[in-house]
């Protein structure tokens, strides 16, 4: 190994040799648990999520550190170089670290409790506490934390080689896959919320791919407001005040409220679970603080209003909750209106291109991001729909490059663990340079689409059906060193809204990728066909669309993820339409 | 514990506080002459463990740093499971250090999963004579949230064992947190905040 001159680099290595180690220790644990039947797979799954992998990743990831193959002069800029290089070329898969760390929120609980019914688990757990010398939730957390550190290392030794680009870029790729990967656990976390809401009131239909629960707020007073006027509000706050508090706890109005990605809801404990009170979108729910001891007036869809006597903190963060979500969910609706406006231009606008459109991002992501960042409100008060990279957000400028996208999103880690695991087989074969798996470190997020895509159903280059815009790729490929890059994405996404349905979207979706590109803009107008055109090509293509929408509707079945419910169920509603 | 060794404990003790406090230099100071499992560092470390007695009893310390990840907070909320005793660090020279520890309490009061976990408040840097929050401001406040508190400095080693102690000597006394470090942790998610006395909270 060369020698590390920087003492921040040597720190990063070590540690990661540690880590490494650690990781083995939990695979090992694992395989000894499933050998010894100690407990069934979907439980050790639950434990262990996929450390399998991200003892692959990083086990790449030391090799790529260590440099072996280098020549062993380990001059300084060579050092960060490779370092830098190595974290550029691991970054995207570090993202299957959101598998585990979501698993992590529960991970030592479970742990705890299995194995005090289990012996034999116990008796595995207890060999590697003795030889690790830690309790084993110690161990568990330790990817969490490392993940954490990296962002923490790499600006250290930023700190030593400040003018050092690609040191750079490392650093923000880091940077930007924590954060990822955090927001992804805070949105599990949420729909995990919601989930356990749902039950507790017994209202399951209120739980939908899109909605989470973000914010729950008690009210140790709460009373209904019956008709309206300034002189009623200011009667009945004068009741509110008189309550008292420690007897409603225990009689009836004692109330709570949560405040929903879309809805607010509001109801009262009954026994161990609570019945639902109201239900109210957020677009019509108004929250007023009327005086200095936080009774706010609550006014719902239904036309009832409240009073509600609520902590100072929880009335301020109710409000500007309520006030940011009814902002995002307003842009969100914008969004899939246009967009399906778009669709039914194109004259495919039904069920599915809608339902797709709703799991869009919102376009006001940025907006919302600054916005947050510039109120520096605690960390809920936005929900940020973070669930792409930075770098598939940019490549998705055109909404037909989403569609894919949205449908493969429950197989990521899956994708991207299959394309590690492929990394690691050809290491050290100089088929590195494979274009496939170009495009999945581009685009790590569509990465299980390419890699595991079934062939094209035509043979034809994705622009040929409109002879017009086949100069396309022609032009990119000549351009510039970023062109081939850039033609892999547009390919890529036209294979892939090939498998989704007809040619006319192909076509628009280059003309979309071509815009977006920014390299073609003479090109644009002359890609798009009309509605009776495109419906014509629709219907030569009907088997291949069958076949098509069978296999989405298989992988979204094997998915097993709740999230793609109306995706399938629009899906089928396709398919059978065929 | 389920596995053996020379010790009649084990707790896990979490430092929190905002970011250059001075949580690593404490926790440094407190282990660095005792074995370590990495080598020294500011940023590596991931806990430290020291065994302390105290009272007759031998009590392994696992102490976690969460020194510079606080921004990953979905992340590093998964830190304070199975928490026994939280070391709640600020620095006596910034008064913002001092004000934002009620955000740090409410922080505690969402993640932590072990009840009563025994909580001291640490003022820091009690050595560099720019005071800006006076011993009685922090000791009233520490009093109101039922903790003890503690004046230090890593740098000059004052009062660093002390704080480390004083904190095993009260997971010792509470009966509940003994129970929970033999591994009869309760946990709930969600909704389980609702259910308490007052029902006010929030879900973040």
């Amino acid at each position: 190994m060369a020698a590390l001159t920087l003492a921040s680099a040597r720190e990063l290595l070590t540690t990661e040799e540690a880590y490494v180690h650690d990781l083995e220790v939990l695979c090992a644990l694992k395989a000894t648990i499933l050998t010894r039947k100690a407990c069934d797979l979907s439980t050790a799954d639950a434990i262990f999520a996929n450390v399998d992998t991200l003892r692959g990743i990083n086990s790449e990831l030391l090799h790529a550190l260590k440099g072996e193959e280098a020549p062993p002069d380990g001059a300084r800029p060579a050092e960060l170089d490779r370092i830098s290089t190595a974290f550029l070329t691991l970054a995207p898969f570090l993202r299957a670290y959101a598998v585990f760390c979501t698993k992590a929120i529960n991970a030592q609980e479970r742990l705890m409790s299995l194995r005090a019914s289990h012996a034999s688990l116990d008796h595995a757990c207890a060999e590697v506490e003795q030889a690790t010398g830690l309790p084993l939730g110690s161990t568990l957390i330790k990817p969490v934390q490392r993940l954490c550190k990296y962002p923490l290392l790499l600006s250290a030794m930023l700190k030593d080689a400040p003018e050092h680009e690609s040191l750079h870029l490392a650093t923000e790729a880091i940077l930007g896959v924590v954060n990822d990967v955090n927001e992804r656990v805070r949105e599990a976390e949420e729909r995990e919320a919601l989930l356990v809401l749902a039950e507790a009131l017994g209202h399951r239909e209120l739980i939908t791919p899109q909605r989470s629960l973000l914010l729950s707020v008690g009210a140790a007073k709460c009373c209904e407001v019956h008709g309206s006027g300034v002189s009623v509000i200011e009667s009945e706050l004068q009741r509110l005040h008189r309550l008292d508090a420690d007897k409603l706890v225990v009689r009836r109005h004692r109330a709570s409220l949560w405040l929903c990605s879309d809805l607010l809801l509001m109801g009262r404990p009954k026994g161990a679970s609570y019945s639902l009170l109201e239900q109210s979108s957020v677009h019509h729910t108004t929250v007023e603080t009327l005086d200095e001891s936080c009774a706010v007036l609550l006014s719902c869809e239904s036309g009832n209003s409240y009073l509600l006597q609520l902590l100072p903190d929880d009335a301020r963060t109710l409000t500007d909750a309520l006030e940011s979500t009814r902002r995002r969910d307003a842009r969100r609706n914008k969004t899939v209106a246009r967009e399906a406006a778009d669709f039914d231009h194109c004259g495919v606008g039904d069920e599915l291109a809608k339902s797709v459109a709703l799991q869009h991002l919102d376009d006001g992501f940025e907006e919302t991001r600054r916005e947050s960042e510039a109120s520096g409100h605690k960390s809920w008060t936005m929900r940020l729909r973070l669930r792409m990279s930075s770098a598939a957000r940019e490549l998705s400028a055109g909404s037909f490059g989403r569609r894919k996208r949205v449908a493969t999103n429950s197989r990521e880690e899956e994708g991207i663990e299959e394309v590690a695991a492929t990394r690691m087989k050809s290491r050290r074969c100089s088929d590195i340079d494979d274009p496939e798996q170009n495009v999945a470190e581009l685009l790590p997020l569509g990465s299980k689409a390419v890699i595991s895509a079934p062939p094209p159903p035509e043979e034809e280059p994705p622009l040929a059906g409109g002879g017009e815009a086949r100069p396309l790729p022609v032009r990119a490929q000549s351009s510039s060193a970023s062109a081939s890059a850039l033609m892999m994405r547009a390919k890529m996404s036209a294979h892939n809204l090939r498998m989704m349905s007809t040619r006319s979207l192909d076509l628009r979706a280059s003309a979309r990728e071509s815009v977006a590109s920014g390299r073609n803009a003479d090109g644009v107008s002359s890609t798009r066909e009309s509605p009776r055109e495109s419906s014509r090509v629709q219907e030569e293509e009907f088997p291949t669309h069958r076949h098509v929408l069978r296999d989405l509707i298989r992988t979204a079945e094997a998915s097993g993820d709740e999230f793609h419910e109306d995706l399938l169920l629009a899906l089928r509603r396709r398919a059978a339409l065929c | 514990m389920a596995y053996a060794g020379s010790f009649d404990h084990l707790f896990k003790v979490l430092l929190i506080g905002d970011a250059g406090v001075g949580k690593s230099s404490l926790l440094l100071r407190f282990t660095d002459d005792s074995f370590e499992e990495h080598m020294a560092s500011t940023i590596g470390v991931d806990f430290k463990v020291k065994t302390v007695v105290v009272g007759g009893k031998t009590a392994k310390l696992t102490i976690w740093d969460t020194a510079g990840q606080e921004r990953f907070r979905t992340l590093t909320s998964s830190y304070y499971r199975g928490c026994h005793g939280i070391i709640l660090v600020f620095d006596v020279n910034e008064r913002e250090t001092f004000n934002h520890l009620q955000q740090w309490l409410e922080e505690l009061d969402m993640y932590a999963t072990v009840q009563n976990a025994a909580k001291l408040l640490v003022g820091n840097k009690i050595d560099l004579q720019q005071r800006e929050v006076t011993v009685e401001e922090a000791t009233a406040f520490a009093r109101k949230q039922a903790m003890m508190y503690v004046e230090v400095s890593a740098k000059t080693r004052a009062g660093v064992r002390q704080a480390f102690e004083e904190v095993v000597q009260k997971i010792l006394d509470t009966p509940d947190l003994l129970a929970a470090a033999s591994g009869e942790t309760s946990s709930g998610i969600g909704l389980a905040k609702q259910e308490g006395d007052t029902g006010l909270c929030s879900y973040c």
